[in-house]
């Protein structure tokens, strides 16, 4: 008697942790959808913070498109002077590779760059270029587990198949708007913080819910990176030509 | 005697529990075996590199190198570099580990720049990837000869030196057998000496202890007196061990020769008491000549006491922390010792000598000595002579020897040369390109990136590698270059021409976007990398640029694809402030290190703010705080002995001529520093006020003895000259038994303290002798 009954609870609790783990996957593919869209343009401001309070700004606006599946993105510096209207081109090719140019103003030249360092910072911030495009994995990019959960937000625990820059994340998530509003990133071990990411300021755009506002810190240095987004647009139709090599080259559509 | 019995009881009992409360104390020492805590918190070394961290992290490198005879460039080692890389990037308290394994290798591709890992594909593409840019990677990730690769390890800010290092081993562990493995830089240096440290303090107190054991015993043939000897200097040192451990005195290379010294110094006193009881109580019995004894020798021992500890006392004016915690350790040490000798000695004898020793025990008096007899010949027949010879060598040798001692707080020079930390850092220096650093921050006046400034920075640099022991200085510099070189315009391409100005990019400004232009587009993206030249930009027209203000907007966006790899260089890629130039050092001595320090600052325009730190620039201040430490102790050991002299002799006469042993003592020191070529660094330069504290006794005895008349100079050197040369004798056997140290400055503080003690003693025994029967008025009382 006693043997089906172990059995019984036993398929339960397998039942019960399958079904947990679905739904940590499925809240974290929630979280991409809710943050992904058919094209965007950003107008983004980089508050890079020092230790000891020093403040330097970027101002960047970066313009992608989704056709066919494959992103094309177009980051243009703004400031500071020195760099304005350097541009970055990112084409995303059908074998799943993306071709890189980059346009340096001050020469009137691009060039094609064969890779880059995703887990380099971007433009000097805490913000690598990975970060940029995702802070959190979807269903087929990482092993999800739901750590916590409440009336109001999941806690979810990310370990990337591929450990190319993070080897585990924990992202809490907004239940209302599948929002991330904390995640702190852990070394390829999965043992020490790297780094934490905070949402300070959520907004509604054309009734898409956005992170307006987020603070990303580095533990090692306490060197840390406000991110605001001060204008957004979304699924809106774009020229093409933005993501062309004359328009890398010539500012001009 | 029941009172006694009891009182006895009571000092014995208090004095165990002291110590036993003491030594309990012992785990918790706080050890601290790295020079910066010899530098005062605001010393300005100490603000630069507060300065230079807080904007470039930790000064702190580690350097993990691994050496085949056969060669280290094949897949196995390259795998296994890989698989070390990457765990030791995991480790606690590491902020980055770079090798070639890790290493993103820029290169010119057809149509433009290609970023791959410098690793990739077979050796023959990484051999031509290193030779592409070989002032990058040789001599710091790889050696020019190919035996050897190196893991440079970043630290955090606040990491746990320890801790890093002992995972670090156990990682190279499994490597024995595969591959030559070595660990260098500032913090394993430390590490060593933390672990010499606790070292020599489980192996020196015992030699010293055993050597001081053997002296008691020479001199009282007796086995329980030669113990009974040892308890108060056992007692003061296990006290001032207690000090240390229950009020959080950090344990330092200074303050761990405290309880050492003491075992030394102190033995003095309880041979006198000892010897003294010998020859009273077989007369008058236990408690009898005890009384007497301790009557007759409280103020010898106190006043001799006295001079040692302000001897000691003396480093308190000391501008380094741990010398005056030092000073107060051995001070209060001293005293405790000195009373200890005078109360519970007696108790301890009273305990235990209970019944009259046999007279085979007691003493024989011994002999008149060859020294002696030498000595009161050469003060009767070559007095004058000798007197004037010796006081005309010291005037000599004393500011010649002082001029020409090398100063120096190198920590790697405190260990053997055969050690193997000393082994594997001339290895690797003679290998790679120094594992030693300068680290200079510098600010310029016109933008970090401007041409003029990187140009300025490149001519120092040139400047700085033509010095013999600079390895290479690292800098931002070929970062630049290389980008030039392979995003720039080549030689044979023409000029882009100018272009019309572009228009304002604002996606979200209700202008819609300019689409037209007056030129037609050909594209430059065809063209390949790597055209340009391996320079600074820094002709505008070169680079179809109007001015120089171009051209560093034109370095900015360089740095932009650089931008995690720079900031070990610069403190912002786009809009930098500071920069910092590493030079690696070859050697440190402190020659170089001064020249260097004195050199920079004019390599660079006035205006510019330049800031030298480091470890290395640590050890070059420690050094001049040193210097200057051993000047003022000496200065106030000499104030403060002279002034107790004065105040014994009540004769300023006489307070200066005991002075003279002292000044043959230092001459002693300071010639046999020079002959041996032994640095005034952190221990040495503790050497001088401690010779005259402790020399300065030998005269007094002396003088005191000049001073009763019923005794003539064959007499007094037979008592007090013998018993000078005795302690002399003790005193030097004693400091022996530091050769044994595992620190060489330590082991050279041994030599010298004996060789100072031997010529305070010898000096005070001829100039003194000569004086009394050549100019007996000087050495005598008027009204006595």
């Amino acid at each position: 008697m006693k043997r089906p009954f172990i059995t019984l609870i036993l398929l339960i609790l397998a039942a019960s942790l399958v079904w947990a783990d679905l739904s940590a996957g499925h809240v974290m593919t929630k979280v991409m959808e809710t943050q992904s869209s058919s094209s965007s343009a950003l107008d983004l401001m980089l508050t890079l913070i020092d230790p000891n309070g020093q403040i330097r700004e970027r101002r960047i606006q970066t313009l992608s498109q989704t056709k066919d599946g494959l992103t094309s993105s177009l980051t243009i510096f703004l400031s500071p002077e020195n760099v304005r209207n350097t541009r970055f081109l990112s084409l995303e090719k059908e074998d799943g590779k993306s071709e890189m140019w980059i346009y340096l103003p001050a020469l009137k030249r691009s060039r094609r760059i064969g890779s880059s360092e995703e887990g380099g910072s971007f433009m000097g911030s805490d913000f690598s270029y990975a970060d940029m495009a995702s802070t959190t994995y979807d269903e087929k990019q990482a092993a999800h587990q739901m750590l916590e959960e409440d009336a109001t937000r999941y806690i979810i625990q990310s370990i990337p198949y591929e450990k190319e820059t993070y080897g585990k994340t924990v992202t809490v998530v907004d239940k209302a708007t599948f929002l991330p509003l904390r995640v702190q990133f852990y070394d390829r071990d999965g043992t020490t913080l790297l780094k934490t990411l905070v949402t300070d300021q959520t907004d509604v755009v054309d009734g898409k819910p956005i992170a307006k506002a987020l603070t990303m810190t580095t533990e090692s240095s306490g060197h840390a990176t406000r991110l605001v987004m001060m204008q957004t647009r979304f699924d809106v139709p774009l020229n093409s030509a933005y993501f062309t090599l004359k328009f890398l080259e010539t500012g001009r559509l | 005697m029941g009172y006694k019995v009891n009182r006895d009881a009571v000092i014995i009992t208090v004095c165990a529990l002291i110590s036993v409360l003491s030594l309990v104390g012992v785990g918790r020492l706080k050890i601290d075996s790295s020079t910066d805590v010899f530098i005062p918190a605001k010393a300005p070394v100490v603000e630069t590199n507060r300065r230079i961290e807080a904007t470039f992290g930790s000064l702190d490198a580690l350097v993990v190198s691994l050496e085949d005879e056969k060669g280290i460039l094949t897949t196995e080692h390259l795998a296994l570099l890989g698989e070390l890389t990457d765990r030791i990037a995991q480790l606690e308290g590491v902020k980055q580990a770079s090798s070639l394994s890790n290493l993103k290798h820029l290169e010119s591709a057809l149509d433009g720049v290609n970023v791959v890992p410098l690793t990739m594909g077979s050796i023959t593409e990484l051999e031509a990837r290193i030779a592409s840019w070989p002032s990058f990677y040789e001599g710091i990730f790889l050696s020019k000869d190919r035996r050897s690769v190196s893991i440079l390890i970043q630290t955090q800010t606040d990491y746990n030196a320890s801790q890093l290092l002992t995972s670090l081993k156990q990682l190279l562990a499994p490597l024995e057998g595969t591959v030559d493995t070595s660990i260098l830089g500032l913090p394993v240096v430390n590490e060593q000496i933390k672990i010499s440290l606790l070292s020599d303090m489980i192996t020196l107190g015992p030699v010293v202890a055993v050597l001081i054991m053997l002296v008691l015993y020479l001199f009282l043939r007796s086995i329980k007196a030669t113990l009974l000897c040892l308890v108060p200097l056992l007692f003061s040192s296990s006290l001032t061990l207690g000090i240390m451990s229950w009020t959080g005195i950090t344990f330092t290379m200074a303050t761990m020769l405290v309880p050492i010294l003491l075992l030394i110094v102190g033995s003095a006193y309880t041979i006198h008491i000892f010897s003294h009881f010998f020859e009273e109580y077989e007369e008058v019995g236990v408690t009898a000549a005890l009384t007497k004894v301790v009557r007759k020798n409280t103020y010898p021992i106190l006043s001799a006491a006295a001079t040692t500890a302000f001897g000691f006392l003396a480093q308190i004016t000391s501008p380094l922390l741990p010398f005056r915690t030092f000073g107060l350790l051995s001070f209060i040490g001293v005293v405790v010792c000195a009373f200890s000798s005078l109360i519970l000695l007696p108790a301890l004898i009273r305990l235990v000598y209970q019944k009259r020793p046999s007279r085979s025990r007691v003493r024989k008096k011994v002999g008149r000595g060859v020294w002696l007899r030498i000595e009161t010949s050469l003060s009767n027949h070559y007095g004058k002579a000798t007197l004037f010879i010796s006081l005309a060598l010291a005037a000599i040798i004393l500011p010649l020897s002082y001029n020409n001692l090398e100063k120096g707080t190198n920590i790697l020079a405190f260990f053997s040369k055969s050690s193997d930390l000393v082994q594997d850092t001339e290895s690797y220096n003679q290998r790679m390109q120094g594992s030693s650093s300068l680290s200079v921050m510098l600010k310029p006046s016109d933008s970090a990136l401007h041409p003029q400034t990187l140009s300025t920075i490149e001519r120092a640099i040139q400047e700085l590698e033509k010095e013999p022991l600079v390895g290479s200085v690292q800098s931002i510099l070929p970062f630049v270059k290389r980008m030039n070189q392979l995003l720039g315009p080549g030689d044979e391409l023409p000029i882009s021409p100018a272009r019309e100005d572009e228009p304002v990019f604002d996606f979200f400004s209700d202008v819609p976007p300019d689409t037209t232009s007056v030129e037609p587009y050909e594209s430059q993206a065809t063209q390949a990398g790597g055209q340009g030249r391996y320079e600074i930009p820094l002709d505008p027209e070169r680079y179809g640029l109007e001015d120089e203000n171009q051209l560093s907007s034109l370095i900015a966006q360089y740095l932009l694809l650089y931008s995690a790899s720079l900031d070990a260089f610069i403190d912002d890629p786009l809009e930098p402030e500071h920069l910092l130039i590493t030079i690696l050092l070859k050697g440190s001595d402190t020659r170089t290190l001064r020249h260097l320090s004195d050199l920079i600052p004019t390599l660079f325009p006035s205006s510019w703010t330049v800031e030298i730190g480091g470890g290395e620039a640590v050890s070059l201040a420690l050094t001049d705080l040193v210097t200057k430490s051993q000047l003022i102790s000496l200065f106030s050991s000499l104030i403060a002995v002279w002034l107790l002299v004065l105040l014994t002799f009540r004769s300023a006469k006489l307070a200066t001529i005991s002075m003279i042993p002292c000044l043959f003592a230092l001459a002693a020191v300071f010639a046999a520093m020079a002959i041996f070529s032994i640095k005034l660094d952190i221990i040495t330069s503790l050497l001088a006020a401690l010779c005259i504290g402790v020399g300065i006794d030998y005269a007094i005895h002396l003088i005191a003895a000049f001073q009763r008349d019923d005794q003539d100079l064959v007499t007094i050197m037979q008592t007090t000259g013998k018993a000078i040369l005795a302690n002399a004798a003790s005193v030097a056997l004693g400091f022996s038994g530091l050769l044994f140290s595992r620190f060489i400055p330590i082991a050279n503080m041994g030599l010298l303290f004996s060789i100072a003690m031997i010529s305070a003693s010898l000096s005070a025994l001829l100039i003194l002798g000569a004086i009394k029967v050549h100019y007996s008025s000087l050495i005598t009382r008027r009204n006595p």
